[in-house]
């Protein structure tokens, strides 16, 4: 029997799934949300209250940081490495820049403030210095962070973990999907790919175990700045929102937290460089939806479809 | 006693005159009949000179509007490794809504975090 609690956290609708044989459902289910809070309050930019927001705002002296903003960090540091720089917290002024400088749940759909239209140049991960032993981070003047990404995949991949104890488990942070393992019958998950062009339709149902899957795309968090459309994936190399011929890339990986991280790389590289860079990783499979309706995947996608 | 002149003489006379008298024709008829053919070819020209001709304009470009083709098999040309067309179920499946079970079966669904 599936238990589920759906909530809303991150400025995403959150669902946790738990299997179990038998009624009701158990008691940690309700605790997810709580989690969800807490993480939040360390992890948001749009908080100013939150732990993040205090370590940008210390830029330029080192920061004794919380175990949950040390853990992120981390794995920002290990997707940093994995994905040659492309997918960086360190883009935070230029999302900004861009006009993305609060969350998309305060606001109608579009009605960011234009900003100028100044390029702001993304400093790698590799200027920021820290501290193991004593969990200090030094966030170099001008160099601030948005763990954004990270740590939605991050808090589902948790969730998963805290949850799998109770029986097989799912938690979805908003398109990102952290699965425990089989169900009880052994059978995988039937988790749906949103359609972008319709999406309240399923065009692909994969089959999963023990993965991640995730989404990144163009076709939401977009608006215009002046006459250009505008969207919240910026490319690091150019400091902008990233010109590429892929509107959504959706990755199936061991982690949701390397789901989250690939579909991003193969969304910023474009069609023919994003399947390359997927190739060079066995363990990946990703499945593109193009501009002009094409469907591309990898070889490695067909696992996961039947 | 001498003969008188021959009638061969006159018979001379009578050649170199209708000598003449070709020759004259001739040359009437040529005379005559050049402004005829140039008159012929001035009426003919109009008719068959070819036709005042314009620079052709370039053919404008064929405009190549994008046609969306979603699940429609087409395989990327090029150099990139293992791209394949996903076969798109026969039948699309109902989102599944969070919280609740979708018609497909599906428990939930990916989508642009």
């Amino acid at each position: 029997m599936l238990h589920r609690l759906a909530f809303h956290a991150m400025g995403s609708q959150m669902l946790a799934v738990i299997e179990q044989a038998s009624d009701p459902a158990p008691p940690v289910l309700h605790e997810v949300p709580k989690w969800f809070e807490q993480w939040e309050q360390v992890l948001s930019r749009f908080r100013p209250e939150s732990e993040l927001s205090r370590l940008n705002a210390r830029s330029g002296q080192p920061v004794h940081v919380s175990q949950i903003l040390w853990d992120v960090f981390k794995a920002a540091l290990v997707t940093e490495a994995a994905t040659t720089g492309l997918v960086t917290p360190t883009v935070l002024d230029a999302v900004v820049q861009a006009g993305y400088d609060r969350s998309f749940d305060t606001l109608p759909r579009g009605q960011f403030q234009p900003a100028s239209q100044m390029l702001v140049e993304v400093n790698p991960l590799s200027e920021v210095t820290w501290d193991e032993d004593s969990r200090t981070i030094y966030l170099p003047v001008g160099v601030h962070l948005d763990l954004g990404g990270v740590a939605k995949g991050w808090a589902a991949h948790q969730a998963m973990r805290r949850l799998k104890a109770h029986g097989p488990a799912l938690v979805d942070a908003g398109g990102d999907i952290a699965i425990s393992g089989p169900r009880l019958d052994g059978e995988p998950w039937s988790v749906g790919v949103a359609e972008p062009f319709n999406p309240s339709e399923e065009f692909v149902v994969l089959h999963l175990g023990a993965n991640g899957v995730a989404t990144s795309g163009k076709d939401r968090r977009r608006w215009t700045q002046g006459a250009e459309l505008r969207h919240h994936l910026i490319d690091p190399r150019t400091g902008q929102s990233a010109e590429t011929d892929v509107l959504t890339a959706t990755v199936v990986a061991p982690t949701v937290i390397e789901a989250e991280a690939a579909a991003k790389v193969a969304f910023l590289l474009g069609s023919q460089e994003g399947l390359a860079w997927l190739k060079a990783d066995p363990t990946l499979a990703g499945l593109l939806v193009l501009d002009d309706g094409q469907v591309v995947s990898s070889q490695t996608i067909q696992q996961y479809l039947s | 006693m001498a003969n008188k002149p021959k009638s061969k003489n006159w018979n001379d006379v009578q050649m170199v005159i209708a000598a003449v008298a070709i020759a004259l024709s001739l040359g009437f008829w040529n005379m005559f009949s050049a402004p005829a053919k140039q008159d012929l070819a001035n009426q003919v020209d109009p008719v068959t000179a070819p036709p005042p001709t314009e620079t052709p304009e370039p053919s404008p470009t064929p405009q190549v509007v994008p046609t969306l083709l979603p699940h429609v098999k087409i395989y990327l040309g090029g150099a990139a490794p293992q791209v394949q067309q996903v076969s798109a179920p026969a039948k699309r499946a109902k989102k599944a809504k969070s919280g609740g079970g979708g018609s497909s079966g599906t428990v939930t669904t990916t989508k642009t975090s």
